[in-house]
């Protein structure tokens, strides 16, 4: 038998070659072409299904809700998988999402897969799919449960809480925080057969969607609504472009109320001007006029000769002073003006006279102490820095404009900022909006009960991921400067420019603020100007901030009779609110009442 | 007892717990146990395999492979199948007469063969041989089976081989079978002819060159002819019956969800009862032709490299023990039997990576089915009997 034994080498010989051959063709298709197999593998099980994550919501002080989710409907169809595109738009026309022509026509024009509708009512819709997979059309049709975003509030909270666009933030505090807020999307692969029937399939590849967190505000919708209802009052009395309020916790720099008015309706937001989304009180920036004179006194009572300078007399009694070739003037001759009286009557010329015997270093380094020339950073997009120069870009001139509040722009919020600090005695406290960023409440029960109980035991549910406290930053100016400038802000009130912003019992300190507006020429304007007024009370323990912008009253021309009334308006119903809220029984509802007298 | 190959039986019973594994994941619970019960069934006609002495065995030749031969006429008259005669069903059990036909032919082949020391290219010593394997090849094919038919062409081509027929006059012998089916297209047939020419013409006269190319052609230029001649329905079911993978689309959807399954396992697999492919029922026939395709998907490259290397391992023991046996019936018995095996694992493997075009085969020990199971075991069990005790 001498041939079979060679032959069978040969045969294994080649029985080893188709072999080798095998194998490098199985490692080609495995390693080397797995992507294009796989993809092949996804793309033949239909595409695969979005989850979608529940957005967080976004709360008031209280636990109010500003946002909700409102469960809907949204269709998506692949006509080309259709059996009887008649049939379907019959259905589809009898939940009455159109005409049963028009989407039998839409059905034959179109092949690939199209939102149909989306935003469909959720009752509507799940019984549309329970119908769709009766008459066997579910291979061609995505009924999917999504969720509309709802604003309870609308323009109320608009300019701060945004709002969303195909599931993705477009303004405010929905865009700053859209990454927070609209958790992880999950998703299941397409489950479909080879003969395109669809069904769940336990073990089928998928991810969980994970709910975005919740934001808790340290905002207070009553605050809020009192401040947008006095800005719109007096915006509409004043005849005004608009208006923007500011009120903070005077303790803690809790923002409270945060209204620009006009808002928008953040549900049609389609349907306003694209500029009106901002809030104009973080991100407008203007010349800031006489509110701005709270650096100039603060720079003269820190500077070396404080002293001095608090006992000098100031003549502006021809009612203007002349810098090189320029006139500074004072809208009424003031005559002699003692220290303080030059804020409590808010001249000018006397701030600038002042300034001249003041350091601009020193003044400029006092200014970003007190939070000018940075943006405040409480999180919502857009927030204007400010600008102040430094002083080696400053002459005679440009640093004594700037001490009476030209030449400097600044944003209501910092205005707020700075007032702040000299109510708490100096302390510069950020000015802060987000109370907390926290698991939503419906998930943490669930997430809860599915651990193991020892586990359980061990770890208890994080519901609260960060939480925000006042942060004081620095000591900007001293308390007895603090002190000092409380004295001037109160008579200014009582004495001075702000008289109309007296409130009744509290006592008030504060400082108008008129700004004249640029005109295209580069020229300021006679007739257009902010109007602002920012102070806080009471004197002997601040409890709130309010500042109040009033843009471009028709009817009035001086602060003092444009934002003073609304600082006024917003004051009394602070007060009012403070003492319901006190007056109820049971847990205080919000920031507002706590620890504050009965 | 002279040898034993204890790596014969190690490789084949891996094999078969690969095919359980593999026909419990795709298959489920129902097919996974009807092929547990065959399994000690099948275990046990191979230890019958083994001890059964040889000279016995070849005595019974002839009516084993008569037997085969009425059992293949009566699946066509009593068969049942889709669309085909191949089963008789008996009670639960399916039976598969062509797999014991397969066995038969080898069996009755090896006996005929042993006895000629040279076999040429002539009618005396070709008739008989030829005619053993054609009877039931052709028997199969009109079930019909074509691919199941041509394992008897592989046997037959892989035994005379064996039995120390030239290469050249193998070829010679195949090519106007070859030509026929190449026939179909010209971009098959012409490729085919100018090689065939350029073999002949290296390998023997001018003379024989020029007869074995007028036969090929002849029988080239036939298939066309009776392809064109025949009524539209009547051609599309001969394209079918001879290329059931081609479809109307042009696509070839098994080889490529086959493909598909494999590719998309990778390197490790997505895990045994994890592939889409398979559960989702894109995979066709997926416990039997099909079941490599899950395993690869399931299994990824590692499962594949493991199931091609047991089968490696399980055809060169094969081919040794033709080497190591005494005589040449029991080394041609092998050397059939490995035929049936290789051929079977390379065509169907083959046709799931997309290498060769999809042609009903199972995949030996791994793909269900009971008759086949049982005749796979008979053959490694015959394997063994020849090496354990040279007569």
């Amino acid at each position: 038998m001498r041939q079979p034994i060679s032959r069978t080498k040969v045969l294994i010989a080649a029985a080893a070659a188709a072999w080798a051959g095998l194998l490098v063709f199985l490692g080609y298709i495995q390693l080397g072409r797995w992507k294009y197999y796989e993809r092949e593998a996804t793309g033949q099980h239909g595409e695969t299904l979005e989850l979608h994550a529940t957005r967080g919501r976004v709360y008031d002080a209280a636990g109010r809700p500003l946002t909700l989710n409102r469960s809907c409907c949204s269709i998506r169809i692949l006509p080309q998988w259709a059996r009887d595109k008649d049939t379907l738009a019959a259905i589809l026309a009898q939940f009455g999402l159109a005409e049963r022509k028009a989407i039998a026509r839409e059905l034959y024009r179109r092949e690939r897969l199209f939102w149909f509708r989306r935003d469909v009512d959720y009752a509507a819709g799940d019984s549309l799919r329970r119908v769709l997979v009766e008459r066997q059309f579910s291979n061609c049709t995505y009924v999917e449960d999504q969720y509309a975003r709802v604003y309870p509030h609308g323009e109320l909270c608009a300019n701060v809480v945004g709002f969303t666009g195909d599931d993705r933030g477009r303004a405010g505090l929905e865009f700053e925080y859209d990454s927070v807020l609209s958790g992880r999307g999950g998703w299941v692969q397409l489950q479909k057969d080879a003969i395109g029937r669809a069904f769940p399939y336990p073990s089928f590849p998928q991810r969980r969607p994970v709910p975005g967190l919740d934001i808790h505000l340290t905002l207070d919708l009553d605050v809020q609504q009192i401040c947008y209802d006095a800005l719109e009052q007096r915006v509409a009395e004043s005849r005004a472009l608009g208006g923007s309020a500011i009120v903070l916790d005077a303790t803690k720099g809790s923002i409270l109320g945060l209204a620009d008015y006009p808002g928008f309706d953040p549900m049609r937001y389609s349907a306003y001007p694209r500029e009106t989304y901002k809030s104009a009180a973080l991100s407008d920036q203007f010349e800031p006029g006489s509110s701005f004179k709270l650096v100039t006194c603060a720079a003269a009572l820190e500077s070396p000769d404080a002293g001095r300078l608090t006992h000098e007399s100031f003549d502006v009694s021809s009612g203007f002073i002349e810098i090189g070739k320029y006139k500074i003037r004072d809208v009424h001759p003031n005559g002699v003006l003692d220290f303080p009286g030059l804020f409590i009557k808010s001249s000018n010329p006397g701030c600038a006279l002042l300034s001249m015997q003041l350091s601009p270093e020193r003044y400029y380094e006092l200014a970003r102490a007190l939070g000018f020339g940075n943006a405040v950073g409480i999180g919502l997009p857009n927030e204007g820095s400010g600008r102040i120069d430094p002083p080696r870009k400053l002459n005679r001139l440009r640093f004594a404009n700037i001490a009476f509040g030209q030449g400097v722009t600044v944003t209501l919020l910092q205005l707020a900022a700075a007032y702040l600090c000299v109510a708490n005695d100096g302390a510069y406290l950020r000015p802060y909006l987000i109370e907390s960023v926290r698991q939503p409440q419906a998930s943490s029960p669930r997430s809860q009960a599915s651990r193991s109980g020892l586990l359980a035991c061990l770890r208890p549910a994080r519901v609260t991921l960060k939480r925000f406290s006042p942060s004081r930053l620095r000591q900007a100016i001293s308390t007895e400067t603090a002190r000092r400038i409380k004295d001037i802000l109160e008579r200014a009130v009582t004495e001075g420019t702000g008289e109309l912003a007296q409130i009744d019992g509290v006592s008030v300190c504060g400082k108008t603020g008129t700004a004249q507006k640029v005109e295209p020429g580069g020229v300021y304007s006679k007739s257009r100007s902010r109007m602002t007024f920012i102070g806080f009370f009471p004197k002997e323990k601040p409890r709130y901030v309010v500042a109040v912008l009033i843009d471009e009253p028709k009817t009035e021309r001086f602060a003092g009779t444009a934002a003073c009334p609304v600082f006024k308006q917003i004051g009394e119903n602070l007060i009012l609110l403070e003492r319901m809220r006190s007056r109820e029984a049971g847990p205080v509802a919000g920031e507002v009442g706590r620890g504050t007298r009965g | 007892m002279r040898r034993f190959d204890p790596g014969l039986i190690i490789a084949t019973l891996l094999l078969a717990s690969f095919g359980l594994l593999a026909i419990y994941s795709s298959g489920g619970s129902y097919y996974f146990l009807r092929q547990l019960i065959f399994l000690p069934i099948a275990v046990g006609a191979a230890a019958a395999a083994v001890l059964v002495p040889r000279r016995i065995l070849y005595g019974l030749a002839e009516p084993i492979y008569g037997l085969a031969v009425l059992m293949l006429l009566a699946v066509l008259i009593a068969g049942t199948g889709p669309g085909s005669h191949r089963w008789f069903v008996l009670g639960p059990v399916y039976i598969q007469p062509s797999e014991f036909a397969k066995l038969a032919t080898v069996l009755l082949l090896a006996k005929h063969l042993s006895y000629k020391r040279t076999i040429g290219l002539n009618f005396r010593d070709l008739a008989v041989p030829v005619a053993i394997v054609a009877v039931p090849a052709l028997l199969v094919m009109v079930e019909p089976d074509l691919s199941t038919s041509l394992v008897f062409a592989a046997l037959l081509a892989a035994m005379l081989y064996g039995q120390g027929m030239r290469p050249l006059h193998i070829l010679l012998l195949f090519s106007p079978a070859l030509s026929f089916a190449a026939g179909f297209s010209l971009y098959t047939w012409i490729p085919f002819f100018v090689v065939l020419g350029i073999i002949l013409l290296i390998r023997s006269g001018v003379e024989k060159t020029l007869i074995g190319l007028a036969v090929s052609a002849a029988f080239g230029l036939l298939s066309p002819v009776v392809l064109s001649s025949l009524k539209g329905y009547q051609r599309a079911r001969i394209i079918s019956f001879v290329a059931p993978w081609f479809d109307p689309h042009g696509i070839s959807w098994n080889a490529i969800q086959s493909q598909i399954a494999i590719g998309s396992g990778r390197l490790i697999g997505k895990g045994l009862l994890q592939g889409s492919q398979k559960r989702l029922g894109f995979l066709p026939n997926r416990h039997t032709d099909f079941v490599f395709s899950a395993l690869g998907e399931e299994l990824g490259l590692v499962g594949c490299l493991m199931l091609l290397g047991l089968f490696y391992w399980l055809l060169r023991r094969m081919l040794m023990a033709a080497r190591q046996s005494g005589d040449s019936t029991g080394s041609l018995l092998c050397v059939g039997f490995a035929a049936i095996v290789g051929y079977q694992m390379f065509v169907n493997i083959g046709m799931l990576l997309g290498i060769l075009p999809i042609t009903g085969i199972a995949l030996p020990f791994l793909s269900y089915g009971g008759s086949s199971l049982l005749l796979n075991f008979i053959l490694v069990g015959l394997v063994l009997n020849v090496v354990s005790r040279p007569e």
